[in-house]
């Protein structure tokens, strides 16, 4: 086991921690699957408005591929088929029934070659689930990638604990893990926090190396892990993926049903009940507010604050979701004089906000910018919160030039839009940096 | 509060919309309000919802806050510096103390010649520094705000703390129609030509002193400027004394031609003693004579984070390794170069400058390697201006302008330094 200490980064500390509690949400009525999250494919429907479907049913698939699929998280008739724009789909909605039936999912055999154990979870629904890196968007199906990094750790502010969400899950863990190596002939590598508690279950996995990360945010992201861990070479494709997500990657290979259960943690200042719930994947978000999205002054976040979705409050929960934040909109404030006082009680990385010399203090925060918009003006902060071995500020000016041969020289395909959201974050000039790294990716992708 | 709120959201309505009747001008009102209240932007639906509190107003209000002991001492300094030339003339016989002429703030409280008080000095040094605060701000703002409403772009706020440095690195005697020249000049040609705020390559406040030191050289060196009075001498416009004069140090180094340590030490009654040159109780430039005051903005810079210490560190370490170089390895005795390395440190404006000027973000390099790099070489051509070249005594402004040029080659090196380690790996 190795241990390696992050000390560039910024732990944005908020208020409404939820509390490591795991309570059943309740069976919603209706669950919906969603295209938005998974930008690029282009899906066709498997089935129509009024059909009966069984957990774990294929309902739309890939039509760029024709082999990753999405599947039904419950059992019931298919409420409705809700396409937008040029007739492209947006959600299937599905009415639950109370009795529960399993469609017969596709399976790999104990000794699969990487071809079928990926054509297996593409077919039961779970490739969707796995990240690519570098891009950070779903895997091609045919990937070969050279390493497997588990997640078992999440220095977001607010984000869900995977140690504490797959707690008592080994066998499901180490199922999980088992599959994932079919796809590799590289290592399984699992990072956890140094210290971490409720880790022991994923501590004590087999066929995997285990590597500990201690410091602030960012050390919990998988950017950082691979940087650490075992740097990607030119065109080397990884496979990156949470431990929620092994665990249920683990309960299908297990049981060969569709494991339609999610553990979803739930914080933030305006959050009616601060805990982790496990909850029928695609359920209505308010499931897990108090049976009622808050209304107001508020912002509901798929994610955490640094990398989130605003969600309107009839929203589902989308597919990946392991934490939903409720957070102040704060629309209206306006600080008078905000600049000059000393703000000892504001969030904030910068020591020209007095907030520092208090520590440990939790801020609830709202969704202001606190400044306007301008030209990019380097206090050296972008490099202070990003412990990776690349210059920011030249990465963001490369794509900003659409130097996309440049910025890949400078690392853009080490990161994705989370690596850098601390530089959003930090920035005085508001500068929206992971919207910048994303546009660059784009157009790698286009133009490689 | 609020009734200021409703007050501006009031007048919001004439500028805000397109169309509406002032649009054209919007980004005038725009800075005027965001001025008293944060501006209302919010967080994308995407990506990252919170911000940090911190934003350039306020990174530009950190580094004005760190001038002010240099701009309060400069106030005083100025007052005390005028009345003791003021004195001198007296008792030499030169100047009768009724014939003495007063400025615009003194005809409300006159001073007492014969003997003047601490608020004499201070009511002088008022009088000399606000017209410059007052046109340096005057005319750099005006020009910002109309290249903004040009640009249809928030004014930028990058002028806030440009403003002050140019009043405080012109002598307090510089006549207030050359500072206009200057400030317009620099501003348009090194500033707003290349984008505004950001995009600029030169210090904006360092372009200024270059334009006028080149421009107006009898204003802006010689032995004449140092002190401000109330009237022109002889064929030189300004603000001056007429009728004295004040080497400064660095000159008095120049101009040695035995040891030039005890040339400054033994010159005019112990002016230049050590103590005078670190409290700064001697004739400059109206800002950079403290470095007392420096080093508290130095310590506040570093404190806030807004400062780069890396500049501050590499450029002192630079210069008194530099310095100690060139006088061990040309074993001069006599001349600029047998200055003591510590005492470059205490003479001019170097400490100034590279706490105040050399750490601007925009015109220096943003890698951390480089920012050593570059403070050092600031260091080091600095002493290379003071002890080789014979016209200038002092090179700090020429160093930082030079290495302002130079910035983006040295972050060329440190960036492909981590192209190589990268490709490297592949």
């Amino acid at each position: 086991m190795t241990t390696h200490t992050i000390r560039r980064g910024f732990d944005v500390r908020l208020s409404g921690r939820p509390e490591l509690a795991l309570v059943d949400a309740s069976e919603p009525q209706f669950v919906a699957v969603e295209t938005a999250e998974f930008l690029g494919i282009k899906p066709k429907v498997l089935v129509k408005e009024g059909a009966r479907v069984t957990t774990g049913q294929p309902l739309f698939l890939d039509k760029r591929d024709r082999t990753t699929t999405w599947c039904s998280p419950a059992t019931g008739t298919v409420e409705k088929v809700e396409l937008g724009a040029r007739r492209f789909l947006l959600r299937v909605v599905i009415r639950v029934d109370a009795k529960e039936e399993f469609y017969a999912c596709p399976r790999a055999p104990k000794d699969a070659t990487r071809a079928q154990m990926a054509a297996a979870l593409q077919g039961a629904g779970l490739w969707p689930l796995l990240v690519q890196r570098p891009i950070g968007r779903m895997p091609a199906i045919d990937i070969e990638p050279v390493a497997i990094f588990v997640n078992g750790m999440d220095t977001e502010p607010l984000a869900s604990d995977p140690s504490f969400a797959t707690r008592g899950q080994k066998d499901n863990l180490q199922a999980g893990v088992d599959a994932l190596k079919r796809l590799t002939t590289g290592k399984v590598y699992v990072a956890l926090r140094a210290g971490g508690e409720h880790n022991a279950d994923l501590r004590s996995l087999s066929n995997v190396d285990v590597h500990e990360f201690s410091g602030p945010h960012p050390a919990g992201l998988v950017g950082t892990h691979i940087a650490h861990i075992r740097p990607l070479k030119q065109s080397e494709k990884a496979i990156a993926v949470r431990a929620q997500d092994v665990a249920r990657i683990g309960e299908w290979a297990r049981t060969g049903r569709y494991p339609a259960r999610c553990v979803v943690a739930v914080g933030g200042s305006e959050a009616p009940a601060r805990k982790y719930f496990r909850i029928r994947q695609g359920a209505p978000i308010a499931a897990v507010l108090g049976g009622q999205a808050p209304t107001g002054d508020v912002r509901i976040l798929a994610g955490t604050v640094l990398n989130g979705t605003a969600l309107a409050g009839d929203a589902w929960l989308p597919f990946r979701a392991a934490t939903i934040t409720v957070m102040q909109e704060g629309a209206g404030r306006r600080d008078l004089f905000g600049w000059a006082l000393p703000q000892f009680g504001k969030l904030s990385a910068s020591r020209s906000v007095f907030s520092w010399m208090f520590p440990n203090q939790e801020h609830e925060v709202d969704a202001r910018l606190h400044g306007g918009h301008r030209p990019i003006v380097n206090i050296g902060s972008w490099e202070s919160v990003t412990p990776l071995d690349l210059h920011p500020s030249y990465l963001i000016r490369a794509i900003l030039a659409n130097d996309i041969e440049e910025a890949v020289k400078l690392g853009l395909l080490e990161v994705t839009e989370e690596d850098l959201a601390l530089c959003t974050f930090v920035d005085p000039c508001k500068t929206d940096v992971g919207a910048i790294i994303r546009q660059g990716l784009d157009m790698f992708e286009k133009e490689g | 509060m609020q009734f200021l709120r409703n007050l501006i959201e009031k007048q919001k309505k004439l500028y805000h919309e397109p169309g509406s009747k002032l649009h054209k001008v919007w980004p005038l009102f725009d800075a005027f309000e965001t001025f008293l209240f944060a501006p209302e932007h919010r967080a994308g639906k995407v990506g990252v919802h919170v911000r940090d509190y911190v934003d350039l107003k306020r990174v530009m209000n950190t580094v004005i806050i760190a001038m002010l002991p240099c701009l309060l001492w400069a106030i005083w300094n100025t007052g005390v510096q005028h009345f003791a030339a003021i004195d001198g003339l007296v008792k030499t016989g030169k100047l009768a103390a009724d014939a003495y002429v007063q400025g615009w703030l003194q005809s409300f409280f006159p001073p007492n010649v014969a003997a003047t008080t601490a608020f004499d000095n201070v009511i002088f040094g008022l009088q000399r520094m606000l017209p410059i605060l007052i046109v340096s701000y005057g005319a750099g703002l005006g020009i910002e705000m109309m290249f903004s409403v040009i640009r249809k772009e928030e004014v930028s706020e990058g002028y806030l703390v440009s403003g002050m440095l140019i009043a405080l690195i012109v002598p307090a005697s510089i006549p207030l129609w050359q500072l206009a020249i200057g400030v317009a000049l620099a501003v348009v040609l090194g500033k707003e030509v290349f984008g505004g705020t950001g995009m600029n390559i030169f210090n904006p406040a360092m372009l200024v002193r270059a334009f006028l030191f080149f421009a107006f050289a009898a204003q802006m060196s010689g032995d004449m400027v140092w002190v401000a009075g109330n009237g022109g001498a002889a064929n030189v416009p300004g603000f001056l004394v007429d009728g004295y004069s004040a080497p400064t140090a660095l000159a008095v180094v120049k101009v040695a031609t035995g040891n030039a340590s005890e040339a400054l030490a033994a010159y005019g009654n112990g002016v230049y003693s050590h103590e005078n040159l670190f409290f700064g109780n001697i004739p400059g430039s109206a800002g950079e004579m403290s470095k007392l005051a420096v080093l508290l903005g130095a310590f506040w810079l570093v404190l806030t984070g807004v400062g780069s210490w890396r500049v501050m560190a590499g450029g002192v370490i630079g210069l008194l390794a530099s310095a100690f170089l060139i006088k061990t390895m040309s074993g001069a005795a006599t001349g600029p170069i047998s200055l003591e390395p510590y005492e470059q440190l205490l003479c001019g404006g170097f400490l100034f400058g590279i706490v105040f000027m050399a750490t601007d973000p925009v015109s220096s390099p943003e890698t951390a390697t480089g920012k050593w790099i570059y403070g050092a070489l600031i260091g080091f051509v600095t002493i290379l201006v003071r002890t080789i070249n014979p016209a200038y005594p002092e090179g700090t402004m020429l160093a930082i302008l030079l290495l302002n040029a130079f910035a983006p080659t040295i972050d060329h090196f440190v960036i492909s330094a981590n192209i190589k380690r990268r490709l490297a790996r592949a």
